[in-house]
């Protein structure tokens, strides 16, 4: 048997997934980056394993993606994140595969559009990294103010009927208005539904500046918040999927990305 | 903001100060290119014309001394006949600021938002650093785009400027007569400065022919290195085709020409060899928009680096600069002078022009004829000229199926990392396209 | 120069024959559409059409009539099948006119400006000479209810035309350059005459090919610019829009290099000197056609050849391997 493993190295987190030839994932780890991203790599790799009951060295080829996917030792290979996005979003097993046209990754302190062709190849893509509109910086900055975990501010938005308005998709100005709307004694929930509005309508922004296709599916850490998803189909007005293990997308991209290299012939995506 | 004028020393540490930041920057590119093993031998005079300038500052090593060439003018944009110039029996540089500590030191006296060559250029006009700034006895600066217009102004602090008004529009008898009453203004101007140096030369018929001539055979031999860029792999890389065309602006016209031709001899024989830097093809690039002056290769690195060919640069320090050639049907002076005002006006697809319809057409040429996989579209933040047009570019090759990066960027090294990623995930979707 | 120099020896041996061919028996016919000036004399090699034209107009009868339209025809096919290149290649008066252009070359003296407005104003002189050559004759052979008209103006365009005083000059023949005191109506045109013929010589010193501008042949042989077999052909993706053409064309077409879409550039006012194709410096941007095949292409080694003596000697790498 053999077996794959990417390493997606982002900023915030740093996230493994191994692989066995026949595409079936057999182990998902994350850990936060800290200081030393190949350091935590290693160790994840070493738990995957162990979880795995597999020793290191029988991983045919590892392929590290994200912001510091250059600096993994372990890597025999690197791709972008643009490629592992769009290589993880089609042969994650979901039944919707056939139909993603765009891939919608909010990352920790990135947002990517990636726009596919009906071959399942990249088109185009957007990135930001300049600031933190539309990241998930966003909400971790937002959830700070008003105490909230991360994990509770998106079921709170779920449960608001009338979102308050926050026009500002800057953090640093949107704080102010949080605060105002606060000091106002709005509703806890209208208000964090607003700010995921806010996020929201930043990313459908970018999304029709790369011109994007229906089919959409989200990936990175944000797609874990249920508010986020709500929010975003309502400004795309379309309906946007949500893969198993979003955060992961990356990561399974890139060990895919090493199956085809191994192999040296490509798996055809489309499920 | 101005803090109020250096006192002397100030301004002399300041310089040098300059001057070593420049020379450690370009001295590091010239050394990449020195190092790379299958470099051509005729590169190397056009390595050296660089490091004069900007590294060992000792440019009149390869210009000449004071004597052979009474003066020195400046020149910015690529409107301003060198024909002229040279008749006269002067020396023309080009001017446009490629360096980030020059554009750090320019900034002060810039607006914010303003072109990055321009603050360039107003920084290495201040120091006087790198010295072919402080070397010309005069500046030329046609009415281009906003900053250069108001750029004029302020580089009249620091050495003699004349303004050559440019019309924006054209195809119309008004703007022709207008532009050939300009060239004839600087005709006479330069006689008034030849006067003012104690040379005897007055632009004739006799000279200026020469002077075409002279332009004409580099004109000929830039081509013949347009023409080497089509093969497949091209027959040398983009950072040095940028290395021999950026030596055009320092150094005399009959000398570049004459290395110029034994660097396109040498390249047309080890085509034989098939010289090649890898075995996979590697995917082609068309770099568009705002130039990318020496040392700014910040962009043309990047895509080296990630494995694409840029075979053709169609700003104007690239494949532009000597591509069009005046016509010398008729040969008496007025003729000559209203050809040359054609050849500067006419073909010139800069965005500055209105309608630019015709840098569409020779885009789409330039696609075909060099096969090219993908186009990096280059802004330079400010650039809103070159920005404006990114739309229509965008759509004609979105037709062709050709995919277009758009990159905007200024003169400093921050952003080179996210560069990187949006360059390489780039030029790995044309890697995949092709595959297929 | 290949072009060009081509032409010079096909206009030197067009104007030998037209002005002298007499002299060894060559006549080419009554319906040449070409200024070749039966005025020379004995000596020519073949008569302008015009002046057939307006004489045998101005004799009237069905005869005579029947045998302008057997000339009319065979001149149309002339024109069809080689178009204007009677005027680029052919005509004498072309050629004293492009002689006197090098003249103005060799001595540095300016071309006067010639916008194209003022080729529209030129427009209604042109049609004014043509219908002169038309209506006139036809009034002095069917007067009709208009009072007669003399007949010592059975040929009013040939009186006006400079060619009927310079080609005879050119050929030897000075006493053609003169008034005709055979009445006062002779007095008056010819009088016209040599004030137009003056003003062409001068004009044309001063501007390139100056009576092509007035020409009525030349205005008869346009009418037939859309279906004449000799084409200008442009390849518009090849085009860098230099605009060496537009300076080196002498009639002043700038829609040629202004052209961004049709391969056929042929205009009404192309004389197909080819000094456009000789300007060129790009690779098969202009050439001529001759039913669909085109010869005479552009090319950029011809251009720095001719232009800048830079011989390519190995060619240089133009084609992808």
């Amino acid at each position: 048997m053999n077996w794959f493993l990417g390493i997606d190295a982002g900023s915030t987190y740093v996230k493994a997934v191994l692989i066995d030839e026949t595409g079936f994932v057999k182990g998902r780890r994350v850990s936060a980056t800290g200081f030393n991203a190949e350091d935590v790599a290693s160790r994840l790799v070493e738990e995957i394993c162990g979880e795995a009951c597999i020793a290191s060295c029988d991983i045919c080829g590892i392929v590290a993606t994200g912001y510091g996917r250059r600096r993994i030792g372990d890597a025999g290979n690197n791709v972008t994140e643009i490629k592992a996005h769009a290589m993880g979003a089609l042969r994650n097993g979901d039944a919707e595969n056939g139909r993603i046209r765009t891939i919608i990754d909010v990352g920790g302190q990135d947002l990517k559009v990636i726009i596919l062709g009906d071959a399942g190849e990249i088109e185009s893509f957007v990135m930001n990294d300049k600031c933190a509109a539309g990241t998930g910086r966003f909400l971790e900055h937002m959830a700070r103010i008003l105490d909230l975990s991360l994990s509770g501010m998106g079921k709170l938005a779920l449960t608001s009927t009338s979102p308050c308005e926050i026009n500002s998709t800057c953090v640093v100005f949107a704080e102010s208005e949080v605060i105002s709307l606060c000091a106002s004694g709005k509703n806890l929930a209208d208000i964090v539904s607003g700010i995921h509005y806010s996020l929201a309508r930043r990313i459908a922004r970018m999304a029709r500046n790369a011109s994007f296709k229906s089919g959409v599916l989200l990936t990175g850490g944000g797609a874990l918040n249920p508010g986020l998803v709500k929010t975003l189909e309502d400004e795309l007005m379309t309906d946007v999927h949500v893969p198993p293990y979003p955060q992961f997308n990356g990561a399974l991209g890139a060990a895919f990305a090493a199956l085809e290299a191994g192999q040296k012939t490509p798996l055809t995506g489309m499920s | 903001m101005i803090q109020g004028e250096l006192s002397e020393t100030m301004h002399q540490r300041h310089s040098e100060h300059l001057k070593r930041k420049i020379a450690a920057n370009a001295s590091r590119l010239l050394d990449a290119v020195r190092q790379s093993p299958v470099r051509p031998k005729g590169l190397d005079h056009f390595i050296d014309v660089l490091d004069n300038v900007y590294v060992s500052d000792d440019v009149r090593s390869h210009l000449g001394g004071k004597e052979e060439t009474p003066a020195v003018i400046g020149l910015y944009c690529m409107m301003v006949p060198e024909e002229l110039i040279y008749a006269a029996g002067f020396i023309p540089l080009r001017l446009c600021g490629g360096s980030y500590d020059a554009f750090l030191v320019g900034g002060d006296y810039a607006p914010r938002d303003a072109c990055p060559v321009v603050k360039a250029s107003l920084g290495s006009s201040l120091r006087g650093v790198p010295s072919v700034y402080g070397l010309c006895d005069v500046v030329i600066v046609p009415t281009t785009c906003d900053a250069k217009r108001k750029a004029a102004e302020e580089l009249s602090r620091f050495s003699e400027v004349w303004v050559l008004e440019m019309p924006h529009v054209k195809d119309s008898e008004a703007s022709r007569e207008g532009w050939r009453c300009q060239l004839y203004g600087l005709a006479k101007e330069l006689n008034n400065l030849g006067k003012r140096k104690g040379s005897k030369t007055k632009i004739n018929r006799s000279n200026l022919k020469k002077a075409m001539e002279l332009i004409g055979a580099a004109s000929y031999q830039a081509r013949r290195l347009f023409s080497l860029r089509k093969l497949s792999p091209p027959a040398l890389s983009g950072m040095e085709a940028s290395i021999a065309l950026s030596a055009y602006g320092f150094d005399r016209a009959d000398i570049w020409t004459r290395e110029m031709k034994s660097l396109n001899d040498e390249l047309e024989n080890r085509q034989g060899e098939r010289v090649s830097r890898c075995l996979q093809r590697r995917p082609r690039l068309l770099l568009a928009g705002s130039p990318s002056i020496f040392p700014n290769w910040k962009v043309p690195l990047i895509a080296d680096e990630m494995g694409a060919d840029i075979v053709v640069d169609e700003s104007c320090v690239g494949d532009r600069l000597l591509y069009d050639v005046a016509g010398l049907s008729e040969k008496t002076l007025d003729s000559m002078i209203e050809a040359l005002a054609a050849r500067y006006l006419a073909p010139c697809v800069c965005p500055v022009f209105t309608p630019n319809d015709d840098r569409l057409y020779r885009l789409i040429e330039l696609a075909g004829e060099f096969a090219i996989d993908g186009v990096i579209y280059h802004v330079l933040k400010g650039c809103i000229p070159y920005d404006f047009e990114l739309y229509r570019v965008e759509r004609i090759f979105r037709e062709r199926k050709v995919p277009v990066l758009r990159i905007e960027t200024d003169y400093t090294l921050e952003d080179v990392e996210p560069l990187r990623t949006r360059i390489e995930a780039f030029i790995e979707m044309l890697a995949g396209k092709e595959k297929k | 120069m290949k072009l060009s120099k081509l032409r010079w020896s096909v206009q030197s041996l067009a104007f030998v024959v037209l002005l002298f061919g007499g002299t060894a028996g060559i006549f080419l016919g009554f319906f040449l559409p070409t200024l070749s000036c039966p005025y020379v004399g004995y000596m020519r090699g073949g008569d302008c059409f015009l002046l057939n034209l307006q004489f045998h107009l101005a004799l009237g009868g069905w005869n005579v009539y029947a045998g302008i339209i057997k000339n009319f025809l065979i001149f149309s096919l002339l024109v069809v099948l080689a178009g204007r290149f009677w005027c680029g290649w052919i005509c004498p008066f072309g050629f004293i006119q492009d002689i006197l252009n090098t003249l103005r070359v060799t001595l540095d003296v300016k071309s006067i400006a010639f916008y194209e407005t003022v080729k529209k104003n030129f427009l209604p002189i042109k049609w004014f000479f043509l219908g002169l050559s038309i209506t006139v004759p036809v009034w002095i052979a069917y007067p009709l209810c208009a009072p007669c008209m003399l007949y010592d103006l059975s040929m009013p365009f040939c009186q006006l035309c400079p060619a009927r005083y310079i080609l005879p000059l050119a050929a030897g023949n000075p006493e053609k350059v003169s008034l005709n005191f055979k009445s006062a109506a002779t007095v008056v045109m010819t009088s016209l005459g040599l004030v137009i013929a003056s003003a062409a010589l001068v004009g044309s010193f001063l501007k390139k090919r100056f009576w092509c501008f007035l020409c009525p042949m030349g205005l008869l042989l346009s009418l037939y610019q859309k279906i004449s077999f000799m084409r200008l052909k442009k390849d518009c993706a090849k085009c860098t829009m230099c605009e060496a053409c537009y300076l080196a064309c002498p009639m002043n077409i700038g829609e040629v290099f202004r052209e961004r879409k049709n391969a056929d550039v042929t205009y009404g006012d192309c004389i197909f000197c080819g000094k456009c194709i000789d300007a060129c410096p790009e690779n098969d941007a202009l050439g001529f056609s001759f039913l669909g095949k085109t010869f005479f292409r552009s090319s950029a080694d011809a251009f720095f050849r001719n232009h800048y003596r830079i011989d390519p000697g190995r060619p240089a790498a133009r084609k992808k391997e």
